[in-house]
């Protein structure tokens, strides 16, 4: 099936012009703003949630603080007034389950950009689900990441909030294949694998092609998590997407699934992480996650940039016109 | 097989992650002779650091594990007299049991908390007895295996006794066979787990209208099993709860939540009803024992025992007693029968193939001579005494040319004694206990030349190893490790660790064998590639604690203990008078650290998580005897060679104040400034300990 992804403004040129309602979350990354801003440019934008997260207490807390309410101000002058939605970071579902609901059109905007997966996962899901949402667009903001450690203080090794298989039987069997989402810090994954003996398969997602320096920290986890296996080796495969193709990375993961159960871990590039979203949300996949409690206020130095200096956004289809573009084929 | 081409230890996870013919063949059953209260009857707390052991001897209720030994023929471990049981449990954080506290309202009222609470003890009850009746089915299948434990020609009579209990109001009437019945419960678990999750709004009305106290519906069956005849009257049911500190973790306000179900959990120990009982896992928490609900507190003895793994394998007094020792040595066996099963290489004797393995540790003399191995290397090079008296120079020039009564001949022909030089100028640095009187040094004269040595036995051996540091860090060399002794030393009493260290020593020993032109025997493996693995694994295993979870998480607690180790480390070198030779720990006392919430939080997950060992100890200061408990904290003793600090806990660690550990954790990042905000009223004197000779 055709789905429309790219950059931003080719994306929805794909489709006739109409407002979009923008679900974003601002923070201290400076590319937390630029889909709003771009959206706010272009004219499209009819009404807004920005998820604005409460850190645990950290020694980045007073940094974070700083920089986010400069974010907030930036998005303010262009966007106008923003209607916040305030979490703690680890907030129970039951906090945030009316965030993605009632948007003010049948169009909606997901900015995945710098929104912690325990949000996006269910708001993109709950979106999904949705029949009032007729057209769904997700957006990512490259970054160009810091050096060093990017988060730090994990929690346990636990399912995303509402990614647990409904049936137990299932997700003991879909526990024994794992479809990792390989990013810069498999903090939590490598400790899993250390101490639980459930999975028998490994697949390990590389994003690819990618810039050198990345590549070579997603394949120096990809080593640490390696020489934590102690399966056969040749349970371990290894698969390549580019790191902004949802669509690309759907096809994949269905491909690694192969009609058969599968859990995922999405520590990788946000886009192949939403990909893993819309897999678990239509096959009831449980999705496993060691969410960081600190980040560093340099997570990112900034957006990414294009060949002309312009923020690399890209869009990408997942409704249209009450259409869900994606569906996992019949095995 | 042979031992080119196989790694006995090439999985050094525990036991507990191995399955049938693989556990029955790894599995040591050292320990069990040394745990009755496990296998006996009434409830059980059993504590311990992840890898020491504790999942490992709990995966013996596991029928399949015993069905495995009967398969391969071998002899259960368990003693004869305590087989007659049956099992069931759950793992509080795999089993999705705790997403309930995902439905916890922003606001929750104390109606709230009840209602959810009320679910996941049902949530609870259901899976305990599904889990039992899984148990059930595998002994009824090879009823061979279980010694007339269980008589399935009794089903019937179960299944129609149990579904009339009161326990389940209903919920079970309608099922006439154990496949009904489980097909009922596992609905149950199905339908809760989609509530919990927000796959549906509601629950059901008749999952609502039939909800049981905790450990009701489970106690039931076991009776109606008894009762039957499908249970022989005698057996135990033991109901394992698995990983009850998830329930600690919870932030406010969630942890309203779960400090409710912890109560629930202890009403459950709480019944004295005798029915079933309780196995509570746990890591190494010093979390509270809550009231039940209606007031009562659990009595240790009465309601429970503890059984903490930790201590029961620490070395006390008596090395004789040392647990871990035996048990290392049985697991070193098994692995090695397990992976070479026909049979070893010669070698020597049957007896402690691990002591074979990794030979004797070294003396301090040999381990001098290994590190400085440069015979011509000057005094000075090693020994800072340009501030001292020239008598007191020439004497400990002569101690280091081994010109005095203090060296004893050596048959390697070392012609140096930089370790007595050392502990010379540390004795020449003291002033005999004589608080406010200047150093020997200073007042007295050296010792005569054919003296033997001034200092006592005790004095010397609490100080070996620190003058070892000295030397080491003064030639630029590394503090090296190797031999049997070591190896259990540093293995910290956790036998995943021990592992982890033989399979490193085994893939290196290979290597070697591989390279070398004489036929491969079983035999002490060169030092040089120990001390290459050990340097490998205690490297390895501070990458490994700093990615474990937590609050704060790993790599938070890491970067602190790096902090204070790297401080220590500093302080054990400045230290020439070698005044706190057991300066490679701190103490604090616990009225004082409790005055910063958070450094204590990150002291006890330190403890839990293993990174940091804890004892409580009595105070040598005389002013602490009206100030409370003191407790003192070493490194998990396989980080010692990353550090760089030695192992041995001989003296007193280093007396601090907490905020000289919370300034190590702000500057380490791994705690905010603002938990500075409060600081200790009263004044601690640092602990002077060493000048006694």
């Amino acid at each position: 099936m055709f789905r429309p992804s790219g950059n931003l403004e080719w994306s929805l040129a794909c489709s006739h012009a109409r407002k979009w309602h923008f679900l974003g979350s601002i923070n201290s990354e400076l590319r937390s703003v630029e889909v709003a801003k771009a959206l706010c440019r272009l004219g499209v934008m009819s009404g807004n949630r920005i998820l604005r997260i409460k850190w645990p207490d950290s020694p980045f807390s007073e940094e974070g603080e700083r920089r986010t309410s400069e974010n907030m101000e930036s998005f303010q002058k262009l966007c106008g007034e923003p209607i916040i939605l305030e979490r703690d970071l680890l907030a129970p579902v039951s906090d945030f389950t009316m965030d993605a609901q009632n948007p003010t059109t049948s169009a909606v905007v997901l900015d995945i950009t710098s929104m912690p997966k325990r949000f996006y996962f269910y708001y993109l899901k709950s979106l999904i689900l949705n029949p009032m949402v007729d057209d769904l667009f997700v957006t990512y903001c490259a970054g160009r990441y810091g050096q060093g450690a990017l988060s730090s203080n994990h929690e346990d090794w636990e399912v995303l909030p509402t990614f647990r298989c409904s049936n137990r039987s299932a997700e003991e069997e879909a526990r024994k294949r794992l479809a990792v989402n390989v990013g810069f810090m498999p903090g939590g994954l490598e400790e899993h694998l250390m101490t639980d003996e459930s999975e028998t398969d490994l697949s390990l997602i590389l994003p690819f092609p990618a810039r050198v320096s990345s590549v070579r920290r997603v394949w120096k986890s990809a080593m640490e998590i390696r020489n934590q296996w102690y399966g056969e080796s040749s349970s371990v495969h290894i698969c390549r997407v580019a790191p902004d193709d949802i669509s690309g990375a759907f096809d994949l993961i269905c491909r690694i699934a192969n009609g058969n159960p599968l859990s995922l871990a999405p520590f990788g590039p946000k886009p192949i992480s939403a990909a893993m979203c819309i897999f678990a949300t239509l096959t009831d996949s449980p999705v496993y996650y060691a969410q960081p409690k600190w980040y560093n206020p340099d997570y990112t130095t900034g957006p990414d940039t294009d060949n002309d200096g312009q923020p690399k956004i890209s869009g990408h289809w997942i409704k249209h016109s009450g259409k869900l573009l994606y569906n996992y084929p019949v095995h | 097989m042979s031992i080119l081409n196989t790694n006995p230890f090439q999985d050094p996870r525990a036991a507990d992650s191995l399955n049938g013919k693989a556990y029955v063949r790894c599995f040591s059953p050292y320990l069990v002779a040394h745990l009755p209260e496990v296998f006996a009857q009434g409830n059980v707390i059993l504590r311990g650091t992840i890898g020491c052991g504790k999942s490992m001897i709990l995966r013996l209720f596991d029928p399949k594990v015993r069905i495995a030994y009967f398969e391969e023929g071998v002899e259960f471990p368990v003693p004869k007299g305590q087989r007659m049981f049956i099992a069931t449990g759950v793992n509080l954080s795999k089993s999705g049991v705790l997403d309930i506290v995902q439905r916890m309202p922003n606001t929750a009222t104390n109606e709230d908390v009840q209602r959810l609470t009320a679910i996941f003890v049902d949530y609870l009850n259901y899976w305990l007895v599904n889990d039992l009746l899984d148990s059930c089915e595998r002994m009824m299948l090879k009823k061979e295996c279980f010694e007339g434990l269980i008589d399935p020609t009794r089903i019937d009579h179960f299944v129609a006794a149990v579904v009339n209990e009161d326990c389940w109001f209903g919920y079970l009437s309608e099922c006439k066979t154990l496949k009904a019945i489980r097909e009922r419960i596992d609905e149950r678990l199905n339908h809760l787990r989609s509530w919990a999750n927000w796959n549906i709004d509601a629950l059901d009305k008749a999952v609502e209208q039939s909800k049981a106290a905790i450990g009701e519906p489970v106690a039931c069956s076991v009776v109606c099993m008894k009762d039957s005849g499908l249970l022989e009257s005698e057996a135990v049911a033991f109901v394992r709860i698995d990983q009850v500190e998830e329930l600690l973790h919870k932030d406010p306000p969630q942890y309203q939540l779960t400090e409710e179900f912890r109560r629930h959990i202890y009403r459950a120990l709480g019944r004295r009803d005798g029915r079933v009982s309780y196995r509570i896992g746990t890591r190494n928490y010093d979390s509270e024992i809550l009231s039940m609900p209606g007031g009562r507190k659990l009595e240790e003895s009465r309601d429970y025992v503890i059984r903490d793994f930790d201590a029961i394998l620490r070395r006390g007094e008596n090395p004789k007693d040392w647990l871990f020792k035996g048990f290392a040595g049985d697991v070193f066996n098994h692995r090695l029968n397990a992976a070479l099963p026909d049979g070893l290489p010669p070698f020597s004797s049957k007896r402690s193939l691990c002591r074979q393995f990794f030979g004797a540790s070294p003396t301090p003399q040999v381990l001098v001579e290994r590190i400085i191995v440069k015979q011509d290397t000057p005094v000075e090079a090693l020994i800072n005494i340009n501030d001292l008296k020239a008598p007191w120079q020439n004497f400990i020039r002569a101690v280091y040319k081994r010109e005095t009564g203090i060296s004893k001949v050596t048959s390697s022909g070392y012609k140096i004694d930089p370790l007595n030089a050392a502990l010379a100028l540390a004795w020449a640095k003291q002033n005999g206990g004589h608080a406010g009187q200047p150093p020997r040094c200073e007042t007295d004269e050296p010792p005569k030349l054919v003296s033997k040595a001034p200092w006592t036995v005790w004095w010397q051996k609490e100080r070996v190893s620190h003058a070892m540091l000295q030397l080491s860090a003064s030639h630029r060399q590394k503090l090296i490790w190797w031999g049997m002794e070591d190896v259990l030393a540093l293995s910290s009493n956790n036998i995943t660790l021990f592992l982890s260290i033989c399979r490193e020593t085994w893939e290196l020993w290979q290597r070697e064998l591989r390279s070398s032109s004489n036929a491969p025997a079983f035999g002490e493996v060169p030092l040089t590639v120990q001390q290459v693995a050990i340097e490998n694994i205690s490297k390895r295993w501070h990458q490994n604690l700093s990615k474990q979870p937590g609050r704060p998480g790993g790599d938070v607690r890491i970067r602190f203990l790096d902090r204070v180790f790297a401080d220590l480390r500093i302080k054990l070198r400045k230290d020439e008078a070698m005044r706190y030779p057991g300066a490679n720990g701190f103490s604090v006392l616990l009225d004082e650290v409790e005055q910063f919430p958070e450094l204590k939080r990150l002291l006890d997950e330190c403890v839990a998580w293993g990174d940091l060992e804890c004892i409580e100890h009595t105070s040598k200061n005389p002013a602490d005897k009206i100030r409370g408990r003191r407790f003192k904290y070493y490194a998990n003793s396989i980080l010692v060679p990353h550090y760089q600090i030695f192992q041995a806990h001989t003296k007193e660690p280093r007396y601090v104040l907490p905020d000289e550990l919370l300034k190590h954790a702000i500057s380490a990042k791994a705690l905010p400034t603002s938990a500075e905000a409060q600081k200790p009223t009263s004044q601690q004197p640092e602990l002077d300990l060493g000048q006694h000779s």
